[in-house]
């Protein structure tokens, strides 16, 4: 029996500004910290609200809708929260003395009131029929694409035939330009998970570390994968749906969702986000907590809003609910169906030695061979320093090496001690990247600050 | 790295155009290499590349790690700082525009109020603080036994062994303890200057001691480095080593030396050097200026005391030297009077400081003695005659050639004057930040006291918001900003009280002045709420 204490989440600063858009949001609401810039201040259950003077006359309305949260401001600025929404909320955290009011203003009820109503008809439209599919066009379209996806991997398997042909080293010279396009002709395609391969490729070429090594893994794993689409019919149909997933087919998150979901209490063990010029990527980790399930909730955003990602997953959490996982063979990508609002957790249990946690791997490597990076969460490791590196190490006296990008390891170290600590993170093929820790209590975010450029 | 995938790699480096051979292995992946040979050379060296990747994948193992892990064992002597301190400090880390100077200042305050920061935060203060000498002791006290267990295994925090026993914290007050005499000579520089230190702040005779044993091994500089230490309950019993390094071959030795025995009149040396003098400044001309007699013969005993007879070659160092003038007796008496600080002079001739520098003034040699004696003041910082010349100084803005003559004082001295200038205003300094501002950043690392903070508010502050009421000026804004990173926090309160009152006329640039208030006080504010947190 796993005992465990939740307790509900008060938002910290730190979670706080995680919501932000960018730095310079962070900053200009820094300058907003001062209680003699809110002429008035309100809390109650649901909500916080205020009014923040501005250089105009009338001062800016700020709501924060506590559940979710949800932001609302009559600024102009076009960020999403602005800088008088997150220094509200920060405000709160730090100064919830100055909050005196409890009976929301006219303006902060009708918010609030026109909120419920869309959560209503939002209710109301899921349970409507929906349309009737013209079966024909749709069978017609799907097999455009399949040309074009032909017609991309046949280019692409020319590029990489070349690229072999020429050698890594006279790639390392030339000029990203020919990953670009290669990637563009790949979304042009209609294979956004095959560009996705070719711009990791083109990355791993500038890595200081082993980089050549990397690249053939990845070139590795796209062969593999192009090779497997070639005999598409010789797969089981939930390989089948790994791999066209792999290549870029999107599924309908409205059919999906009809499906049978798995209840849990699922856990944030860890999140982190990836960006290129096309669109911000946010990958969420989390792990039920009966079912013992690893779950992945995958976010993007695209054109000007890209940094606008889901911000309310907060790391070291626990929300209870129901999530839909994707078809295929070892199904880990996932989408919500509904979910409580999340609570901090207080107890976490793992794999406590690196062969169990090897052997998990291996076991999903026989069914999916196409799968990326794994989740692995250990109990009891320990960072040690061995013949010039640092490894995790477990109590069986095995270890791993980290990932070369990771660029907490220090910090790491200092909450371990040298002592064994909870660790979850992703084994890269190679080694592990570690994106969360369990010490003393606590879940501690190891999640690299920011975006990652891809 | 596995010898199967090294020969892919190289051959991957290279690529295919210069051929391809299957990874030499046992008998079933040779099978599986056999199916492929009807391929391109490309396609081969691919599918190879996928199989093994594949393999490798699924036979990869944990390394076995006999290396036993290095574990910090000891426990905690200081208690976490606060939610909101933290919450301040995390803000300072996370803003990059943010100077390192607030970065210091929360240091400086955890330090003082003995609070250390969580475990996860620890290793960005020891990057922080790496290069800021200032606060590494008060950043061992931050980082707590975690942190110094970390610096044991980081090359680049090394600085932070001289902490490592917790009984080199200048704070420390816990009493004596003798520490290992073979750790003198093993440490590095930092680690050695804090050994001296902190024997010298609890028994400074065995720090001389301690000081001697190595003499003759050490560098020049560090020779220099280590002397300086000896300012730290300096007394008589320094005198004798201090009279020998007057020989030391080190030029930089000699002068430290030199500073230490004129620092006082106890020392013989003082006295020694003041006797030469005293017959020098005897006479008086009819105005009761000093009449100097120059001397006529350079006397065997100056050349023990370090003087030189011979003028350089690159001629005398002065400026103001008559045509008429004996260039040699200049030089000598010049040599004679860089031997004491000018207020020692004064004392021992019997006079306040500021009779003598009127007399000097009034000197039939006035050019050659006011410009000798300010190089004397300067090379042995004596604020007391520095600030004497700047009360009798016509004024002037605030330029480089201030910026100099308060080179190397104390901070004590430097304020001194700010407080006579912030209450007269006699020089225009106010409107010069180019020189003025990083002038205050470096010689108030600390921010100013509190008594110069209250003189600022209440005779300065006024000022500057009455003279630019209706004008914006661009070294309002900047001489704001500096003064919200120097002023005591705590003032805070009544600074704002003042500001409130008052209210900027409307014009074309309210907004400015407005915006430069606002940024000066929001600022100023942040200081406060943060030093708050630490008296609480």
């Amino acid at each position: 029996m796993i005992e465990v204490n939740v307790v509900a989440v008060n938002w910290t600063t730190d979670q706080i500004i995680a919501m932000a858009p960018d730095s310079s949001s962070v900053q200009a609401a820094r300058k907003l910290l001062v209680p003699r810039k809110w002429p008035s201040l309100g809390v109650n259950d649901d909500a916080l609200w205020g009014e923040c003077q501005g250089s105009g006359k009338d001062p800016y309305q700020v709501s924060i809708a506590l559940e979710e949260p949800a932001f609302k401001c009559t600024c102009p600025s076009r960020k999403f929260p602005c800088k008088h929404g997150i220094a509200l909320f920060i405000l709160h955290a730090d100064q919830s003395s100055h909050f005196k009011e409890n009976t929301p203003p006219t303006w902060l009820a009708d918010w609030l009131s026109k909120r419920g109503e869309r959560k209503v008809k939002q209710e109301e439209k899921k349970t409507q029929p929906k349309k009737p599919v013209d079966e024909a066009a749709q069978a017609k379209r799907t097999q455009q694409r399949e040309e074009k996806v032909q017609k991309g991997i046949e280019e692409l398997e020319l590029r990489l035939r070349d690229v072999v042909r020429r050698g890594l080293l006279e790639m390392q010279s030339q000029s990203y330009q020919f990953w670009e396009e290669t990637e563009k002709r790949m979304i042009d395609a209609q294979a956004p998970g095959l560009a996705n391969f070719v711009q990791e490729l083109g990355s791993s070429i500038v890595l200081k570390e082993n980089w050549s090594s990397v690249f053939l893994t990845t070139l590795a794993r796209l062969h593999l994968l192009l090779e497997s689409y070639k005999r598409f019919d010789q797969w089981s149909s939930e390989q089948q749906a790994d791999i066209r997933m792999l290549i870029g087919w999107t599924q309908s998150k409205e059919e999906l969702l009809q499906s049978q979901g798995v209840f849990d209490t699922w856990k944030v063990l860890g999140q982190y986000l990836e960006e290129d010029e096309r669109l911000v990527v946010q990958r969420v980790w989390l792990y039920g907590e009966q079912t013992g399930r690893y779950a992945l909730i995958i976010n993007f955003t695209f054109g000007p809003s890209r940094r606008i990602v889901d911000r309310s997953w907060l790391t070291g959490t626990q929300l209870e609910g129901e999530l839909i996982f994707y078809p295929g063979a070892t199904p880990l990508r996932a989408l919500v169906k509904n979910l409580k609002p999340p609570e901090t957790f207080r107890q976490i249990r793992g794999d406590t030695q690196w062969l169990e946690a090897f052997k998990r791997y291996k076991e999903v490597l026989k069914q999916n061979p196409w799968q990326g990076a794994f989740p692995m969460l250990l109990e009891g490791v320990t960072p040690v320093f061995h013949k010039e590196k640092w490894y995790l190490k477990d109590a069986t006296g095995y270890g791993v090496s980290f990932n070369a990008t990771f660029r907490r390891l220090w910090d790491l170290i200092a909450i371990s001690g040298g002592k064994p600590i909870t660790l979850f993170g992703e084994w890269r093929f190679q080694d592990f990247w570690p994106l969360g820790v369990w010490a003393e209590n606590v879940y501690q975010d190891l999640a690299p600050e920011g975006v990652i450029v891809a | 790295m596995n010898h199967l995938w090294e020969h892919l790699l190289k051959q991957g480096i290279l690529g295919t155009a210069s051929g391809f051979s299957f990874p030499p292995t046992h008998e079933s992946l040779q099978q599986l290499w056999q199916q492929l040979t009807s391929h391109s050379t490309e396609e081969q060296f691919l599918s190879t590349l996928a199989v093994l990747n594949q393999y490798l994948q699924n036979g990869r193992l944990p390394e076995k790690i006999e290396t036993p892990a290095s574990v910090d064992q000891a426990h905690e002597e200081f208690p976490l700082c606060n939610a909101v301190a933290l919450s301040y400090l995390k803000t300072i880390l996370r803003d990059s525009q943010q100077k390192s100077f607030l970065f210091q200042e929360w240091i400086r305050l955890a330090g003082q109020a003995k609070k250390r920061v969580p475990y996860e935060l620890v290793p960005t203060l020891l990057n922080r603080g790496k290069n800021i000498p200032t606060i590494h002791a008060e950043i061992s006290i931050c980082v707590g036994q975690r942190g110094l267990w970390l610096a044991s295994l980081n090359e680049e925090w090394q600085y932070l062994r001289a902490f490592s026993k917790g009984a080199f914290h200048k704070n420390s007050e816990a009493s004596f303890v003798e520490l290992d005499p073979k750790e003198w000579e093993e440490r590095t520089v930092p680690e050695r200057v804090a050994f001296l230190k902190y024997y010298r702040h609890f028994a400074p005779e065995k720090a001389l001691n301690i000081l001697q044993t190595s003499w003759k091994k050490d560098s020049a500089t560090n020779r220099q480095i280590f002397l300086q230490v000896l300012h730290t309950q300096l007394s008589l019993k320094d005198e004798d080593f201090l009279e020998s390094c007057l020989q030391d071959r080190s030029l930089q030795v000699r002068e430290t030396a030199l500073q230490l025995l004129t620092s006082s009149l106890e020392f013989r040396f003082s006295q020694k050097c003041l006797q030469f003098l005293a017959p020098y400044f005897s006479e008086r001309t009819k105005s009761g200026g000093f009449k100097i007699k120059f001397p006529k013969s350079f006397e065997p005993e100056w050349e023990k005391m370090g003087l030189e007879e011979k003028i350089p070659k690159q001629g005398l160092p002065l400026l103001h030297v008559g045509k008429n003038m004996n260039t040699e007796g200049v030089w000598w008496l010049h040599q004679l009077l860089q031997t004491v600080k000018p207020s020692l002079l004064a004392s021992h001739l019997q006079l306040s400081l500021e009779s003598f520098f009127s007399m000097a003034q009034s000197s039939d040699s006035k050019s050659f003695l006011t410009e000798s004696l300010l190089f004397s003041a300067k090379y042995h910082r004596d604020g007391d005659y520095i600030f004497a010349v700047l009360k009798h100084s016509p004024p002037k803005d605030f330029s480089y050639e201030q910026v100099e003559l308060f080179e190397n004082l104390a901070p004590e001295a430097i304020e001194k004057f700010l407080m006579h200038e912030f209450q007269h205003e006699k020089n225009k300094w106010l409107e010069n930040s180019y020189y003025l501002a990083p002038f205050l950043r470096k010689n108030f690392p600390e921010g100013f006291s509190q008594t110069l903070s209250e003189r600022f508010i209440q005779d300065v502050l006024p000022r500057i918001l009455e003279q630019n009421k209706n004008s914006y000026s661009y070294y309002t804004r900047e001489i704001l900003k500096v003064f919200s990173e120097l002023l005591e926090p705590m003032l805070y309160p009544q600074t704002e009280a003042l500001l409130k009152k008052w209210e900027p006329s409307l014009n074309k640039n309210e907004k400015y002045d407005q915006e430069s208030i606002d940024t000066f006080l929001n600022f100023y504010q942040f200081r406060y709420q943060i030093k708050k947190e630490f008296m609480v």
